[in-house]
């Protein structure tokens, strides 16, 4: 069992699952989800991908963005597991998000139809670079405020964006700041809305060159967009600086999440590195998809001419066959061993660079990729049960 | 379509660019940079393109430089980091003509918010950049390791949505240019990297259908990468049930099995890739043993050429 991960999953409010693309993290994140659940915490599950993983590794197939889905107790039973509290998911749908954070903060119906149904809200809504993440936070504010759960899992974008992840509030704010934008955009703003022009002669220099990529036009959208929006932004600043406060308080830890491979690792470890640098050091590596060790081959000298007598014997196999099957065992036996080599290499590797900042976990491959519970629950296993009833070889051979 | 079943990376090289994309760890980077020293080999001026400060190439050439280049990776290989910053200096440069502005106008932080809050506009910078590159360099072939694929679907899905929102002006002309790079499958086509996983076919399989019906872009190979091979015949297979429990041989039996199973998966998932997509598929096997930080890559191009030959 590993204690680290076992009293993030009593203790935290707020956990987030961070590494590069491909390692897994929406699947450790359903099963931190899911061991949270079953120690009795109301745990909501909360995925960002825009390639809509998390309901594949909960095996759920098709669910539409947006919807919270409630895992039932009976799925689980069938698998020997005894909810003790409720488990839910929702896959985030960036325009519902952002329209919901829009609704909290502007009073006026009026006004938040002019928002939402502005030709750049729904863009933003798909293009501006941290929109999605900026939603995201958003959506787990709103869900912490609300305090039906007593754990949010949130597993983030692939690495590369992870870090726009943590800093989208500030950046998206930003990038709408009205006080800001009313200097660079005047002139096109009084030339979109009232119809004479000022001479300010910096920001109007500025507003034309722009023009000469976009168009005029376009400026004169975006600036009645962002005109519309001011209003919403302080309320949106308060909750952004909140949020920043609770992600770098005790409340909220974050789990790296890698794969023994030599580019994973090293794009996880510096992610781990900047988080850390942001005040939100990562609490455990864990390191997914390990090669189990090889079974020995049998240890009698002679065995293959012995098990080749013996199955055409016994087995009734033809003499071919039976000398295929040997071959077949050492042959399997070598492959495994140099895959389970190379990863012990690269575990220790990753455990020297990782310079006990944060401690390593590591859960063994599976035979079947995991899209269903049973999968789900081979790995929770892996994880926390008690050492004796680890019925998985762990990756690494213990020393 | 017309698909060539024959010389698949050939194929590829042929071209002016070439852009591998498909789902995040499915060593895109890798074959991006196996096909580069192929084709390279094979006498042609190659340019290597990462998306975005990723900076994995060098590294995997055995370099250590962690500017944004461009720089020499070896021969006939040149590489550079396409940034947003870079495209703005070089492509922006190029639509504002002159310096000054540049300085005056972009450098400034709020025109950086700008720039960030037009939608798509930095995707546009970024292959408006790319299309110069590939427009002024007529002999070279440029190969792009693009983003994993939600990200990449957004670069390359950017001059379409530029288009159907702006319908004239400046940059509208800039983005149709793009845009006609991009769609003609005579100077480009697009790569699918895929490892043999539910996930990564899946993936494939969407951005097939996003990039190919929807946008009509020019995807023309798919590449399955890390295979494993352990063949085991159905007697054999039967044979090794058989002593599934003997002491003795259960640990090695379990080996032998365990492999066999994941091989068999792996080949499910390439069947269904192979029954959505109507495209040739190259296998490259999983590099085991790496010598040396350059030996991945040495050794995927090496089974380039095998399967080249074995088609």
């Amino acid at each position: 069992m590993n204690r680290v991960l076992d009293n993030l999953c009593r203790t935290s409010q707020v956990l987030f699952t961070v590494g590069p693309g491909g390692v897994g993290k929406t699947t450790l994140a359903a099963v931190l989800g899911l061991q949270a659940a079953l120690s009795g915490r109301r745990t909501l599950v909360m995925t960002v991908d825009p390639a809509l993983r998390l309901a594949d590794a909960l095996g759920l197939g098709k669910v539409r963005p947006g919807r919270r889905v409630t895992i039932s107790g009976r799925r689980l039973e069938r698998h020997g597991l005894q909810l003790r509290a409720g488990l839910e998911m929702v896959m985030l749908d960036t325009g519902r998000s952002l329209a919901a954070a829009v609704s909290r903060q502007v009073a006026s119906r009026k006004l938040q139809r002019r928002i939402v149904e502005h030709p750049f809200f729904q863009r933003m809504c798909e293009d501006l670079a941290g929109a999605r993440e900026y939603a995201a936070m958003e959506e787990l504010y709103h869900r912490l405020q609300r305090g039906e759960h007593d754990l949010v899992v949130v597993d983030t974008p692939p690495a590369n964006h992870a870090l726009d992840f943590f800093d989208a509030p500030e950046k998206v704010l930003q990038v709408l700041d009205r006080r800001a934008w009313r200097w660079l955009m005047r002139p096109a703003l009084l030339a979109g809305s009232v119809g004479r022009r000022t001479l300010d002669f910096s920001s109007g220099y500025i507003v034309r060159t722009l023009s000469r990529f976009t168009g005029m036009k376009f400026l004169a959208e975006l600036a009645s967009f962002v005109n519309l929006f001011a209003g919403a932004l302080e309320g949106l600043r308060q909750r952004a600086e909140h949020l920043r406060q609770i992600m770098r308080s005790d409340r909220s830890a974050f789990v790296l999440v890698a794969v023994p491979e030599h580019h994973p690792a090293e794009q996880a470890l510096r992610l781990g590195r900047r988080l850390a640098a942001r005040e939100m050091t990562p609490r455990l590596l864990v390191v997914n998809r390990c090669q189990p060790p090889a079974g020995a081959l049998p240890g009698s000298p002679g065995w293959q001419e012995g098990l080749v007598r013996r199955l055409v014997a016994e087995e009734g196999a033809g003499e071919a066959a039976a000398r295929r099957a040997v071959v077949a065992l050492e042959r399997g036996h070598r492959l495994q061993r140099r895959l389970a080599l190379r990863d012990r290499r690269r575990l220790a590797a990753l455990e020297r660079q990782a310079e006990g900042r944060f401690p390593l976990a590591t859960v063994a491959l599976l035979e079947q990729d995991v899209h269903d519970i049973a999968g789900l629950e081979q790995i929770r296993r892996q994880l926390f049960a008690p050492a004796e009833a680890r019925s998985a070889p762990a990756g690494r051979e213990e020393s | 379509m017309e698909v060539k079943e024959n010389n698949l990376f050939s194929g590829l090289a042929g071209k002016r660019l070439v852009l591998f994309s498909g789902k995040g760890g499915v060593g895109k980077t890798t074959v991006a940079g196996a096909f580069a020293r192929w084709a390279a080999r094979r006498g042609r001026q190659v340019m290597l393109l990462e998306v975005r400060s990723r900076r994995e190439l060098p590294g995997l050439f055995g370099r250590q430089d962690a500017d944004d280049g461009p720089r020499q990776l070896a021969e006939g290989i040149s590489w550079m980091n396409l940034t947003d910053r870079r495209a703005l200096q070089t492509y922006g440069m190029l639509k504002l003509r002159f310096r000054a502005v540049y300085r005056a106008v972009f450098e400034q932080r709020l025109v950086r918010r700008f720039l960030q809050a037009v939608p798509a506009l930095s995707e546009i910078l970024v292959l408006g950049h790319l299309a110069h590159l590939v427009e002024h360099q007529p002999g070279v072939l440029h190969v792009v390791d693009a983003p994993a694929s939600g990200q990449g679907r957004q670069l390359l899905a950017a001059p379409r949505a530029v288009l159907d929102t702006v319908r004239s002006g400046p940059l509208y002309e800039s983005v149709s240019w793009i845009q006609d790079l991009l769609a003609d499958g005579r100077r480009t086509a697009i790569g699918l990297v895929v490892v043999g996983e539910e996930l990564s076919v899946n993936e494939a399989l969407e951005l097939y259908e996003r990039l190919h019906r929807q946008l009509q872009l020019p995807v023309q190979t798919l590449i399955a990468n890390r295979l494993l091979a352990h063949p085991l015949d159905a007697p054999v297979r039967k044979l090794l049930e058989r002593c599934r429990l003997e002491p003795e041989l259960a640990p090695a039996v379990g080996n032998a099995l365990r492999l066999h199973e994941r091989v068999a998966l792996q080949q499910r998932y390439l069947d269904r890739l192979r029954a959505g997509v109507p495209l040739p598929l190259a296998e490259l096997f999983e590099v085991i043993e790496a010598d040396d930080a350059a030996a991945p890559l040495r050794r995927l191009a090496e089974q380039m050429d095998s399967a080249e030959e074995g088609r």
